[in-house]
């Protein structure tokens, strides 16, 4: 809601707003009320006894607004000049206008009827700020399915999950490990133990529908052998790219310190993760140690170069 | 402060409820909460005017009669003040109700439930059960949306400081034509002034804010302009065929537009926009995805190899 409730303007706002939506729910409760605007129930005392005291010039009790809210329940009668609900400024048009976009990118695409109900909608809010811009937004992931996913691996405990596999284009119902936080440059994934697998998987954040810390306690002997091992660490140089090396490896600390030629410490479970990563950055990542990896960076590349050069 | 909410609501309904003109002595004389000297009730009605149109009440500035160079007059009128978007059924409703929630802990949240509030006070109930059960969530960020909003309507450049990819950071004015979410990322798409074209700026390499451009001229956005286009990057599509390991390689298989069975590898067909990305995802995918035909893709992935092999050898 406003930032600060009480200051004048914001509470002009609100009252403007409470006169329709008093006339849209007559009888609502003062508890009620106070949530659905935001504010503690003495605020909305105060905003409604103001209120009492306007209506139209002559102030007489017949031009005053009618309220009566001392009983805990608030009606509202003539304040017919106010009772249609003021028109959306630009900010909330867009909210809007984003937000149904991103509906839309939800929907299955057999809701035809739906997705031409959002398309009117978002023409009659374009129209009504005149915007000429466009908006477009897609699904980002639940920020709660992160956060859980974060402290399951911290904790060391077990999560069941609904994920959706974009190769078998399946929903599944899983129950995994989660060990740690991979990244590429297009996306977020946990690397877990997955219990319906029987081995090691790895999972794209923004396909995980849902994460619940699970009943079951998943502990099976190679998992505790990874966790009970010190994770791995890489020591790395970066020559050039330093953006996209700070985006892929997500350094803490103060960016600035970055510069090329710099060497960092990453440490990682899986090898093989980072096997990828610095193939991927090309040669603007350089591995230092440990040497075996080092060594079977160069191994790998040589036997891929080989592939294209056997054709 | 009531007394000035009081007096700010009162001139809103007086303002509203007059179908001429109304002074501003005749302001002065009815609408409650007018005090003073005449310079004392001339400020005040000046800041509350201000104040209104900062909520968005546009107040129209008239005469009384066109003959005569009168006192001018003042109202609101209630067609632009009441909200309009015509018939809006229940299923409307909870799909707004549902967009309005996807900004629940993001920037625009408080706008986006305040908006809900006033459609809900249209008097039609929201139909939610009608819907299917989903929660879609917009990502949040560190911009503040109000300057990036009024810039996009009324369409003036804003100015930022962007992080280039060496780390540099160098001063960007931007005519924005769109703002996007993608891959819980936010974008926005405008004209650089100094590159002279349109480019995408992702948020987070934004470093501070967004300001409005101190010297900002109004700009039109070209009609042909095309936000979804610009963004997967469809006005510059590169094509390539690839072979994959079956089983391995999903994020190609899913980009391709045709899948030929090869025996132990699958050949594909895949469309993208931009060479130096897809040489990292090739290269991701390590020995389970080699490049068949485009040489610009494939020498640029033998490129990186014999680098990579130089570089740790």
């Amino acid at each position: 809601m406003a930032k600060n409730p009480t200051s004048p303007l914001n509470k002009v706002a609100r009252m403007l707003d409470l006169v329709p939506y008093l006339h849209a729910h007559q009888g609502i409760a003062l508890s009620t009320l106070a949530q659905n605007f935001g504010v503690s129930e003495s605020e909305m005392n105060a905003d409604l006894t103001t209120l009492w005291m306007c209506g139209l010039p002559g102030y007489t009790p017949l031009e005053l607004i009618d309220l009566s809210f001392d009983s805990g329940f608030v009606t509202i009668r003539n304040a017919q000049t106010l009772e249609n609900p003021r028109s959306l400024n630009k900010e909330e048009a867009i909210a809007l206008l984003l937000g149904l976009d991103l509906v839309r990118s939800a929907l299955a695409i057999d809701r035809e009827d739906l997705i031409a109900k959002i398309d009117v909608l978002s023409q009659r809010l374009r129209t009504l700020i005149g915007l000429q811009a466009q908006l477009k937004a897609e699904p980002a992931v639940d920020g709660s399915i992160r956060s859980t996913i974060t402290k399951a691996i911290s904790l060391g405990t077990s999560l069941d999950i609904r994920y959706h596999s974009l190769y078998a284009d399946r929903i599944s119902e899983r129950t995994i490990l989660p060990i740690e936080w991979h990244n590429d440059a297009f996306h977020e994934y946990v690397f877990a133990y997955c219990d319906q697998a029987q081995s090691f998987r790895t999972f794209r954040l923004d396909r995980i529908q849902y994460a619940n810390s699970g009943e079951k306690k998943l502990k099976p002997g190679n998992v505790s052998q990874i966790l009970e091992s010190p994770a791995l660490v890489y020591r790395i140089r970066i020559h050039s790219h330093l953006r996209a090396a700070r985006e892929l490896f997500e350094f803490e600390g103060d960016d600035k310190e970055l510069h090329t030629g710099i060497e960092k410490e990453i440490s990682s479970f899986t090898a093989e993760w980072m096997r990828r990563m610095i193939f991927s950055a090309g040669a603007s990542v350089e591995l230092l140690s440990p040497e075996a990896e080092r060594a079977d960076i160069v191994s790998s590349a040589r036997a891929l170069l080989a592939l294209y050069e056997g054709k | 402060m009531s007394r000035k909410s009081e007096r700010l609501v009162n001139l809103t309904i007086a303002l509203l409820a007059t179908k001429r003109f109304i002074t501003k002595s005749e302001i002065f004389r009815t609408v409650e909460g007018y005090e003073g000297t005449p310079q004392t009730k001339e400020r005040m009605f000046e800041r509350d005017k201000d104040d209104l149109r900062n909520l968005g009440i546009e107040i129209e500035v008239g005469s009384f009669d066109p003959l005569f160079d009168d006192e001018a007059g003042y109202r609101i009128r209630p067609e632009s003040y009441a909200l309009n978007l015509d018939d809006i059924s229940g299923e409307d409703l909870g799909l707004l109700s549902l967009a309005a929630e996807a900004w629940r802990g993001a920037a625009l949240d408080g706008a986006a439930q305040s908006a809900l509030l006033r459609l809900s006070s249209i008097g039609v109930v929201s139909d939610i059960d009608a819907l299917p059960a989903m929660t879609p969530r917009l990502s949040s960020s560190h911009i503040s949306f109000e300057t990036l909003t009024t810039a996009i309507t009324s369409r003036i450049p804003v100015t930022f400081n962007y992080i280039a990819a060496d780390l540099s950071i160098e001063g960007r004015i931007v005519d924005p034509y769109g703002i996007a979410t993608r891959n819980g990322h936010w974008y926005l798409v405008g004209f650089d002034h100094k590159r002279e074209g349109i480019r995408i700026f992702r948020f987070d390499r934004i470093d501070g804010d967004i300001a409005k451009a101190s010297k900002g001229k109004n700009y039109e956005i070209p009609k042909d302009f095309d936000l979804a286009a610009q963004l997967s990057g469809a006005d510059s599509l590169l094509t390539s065929q690839l072979d994959i390991r079956k089983g391995k390689a999903h994020v190609l298989r899913h980009m391709a537009s045709n899948v030929e069975d090869m025996g132990e590898w699958d050949r594909i067909s895949i469309s993208y926009p931009d060479v130096e990305r897809m040489i990292k995802l090739v290269l991701w995918h390590g020995a389970d995805a080699k490049v068949i035909s485009d040489d610009g893709l494939r020498a640029g992935v033998i490129q990186a190899l014999r680098e990579l092999v130089v570089l740790h050898g």
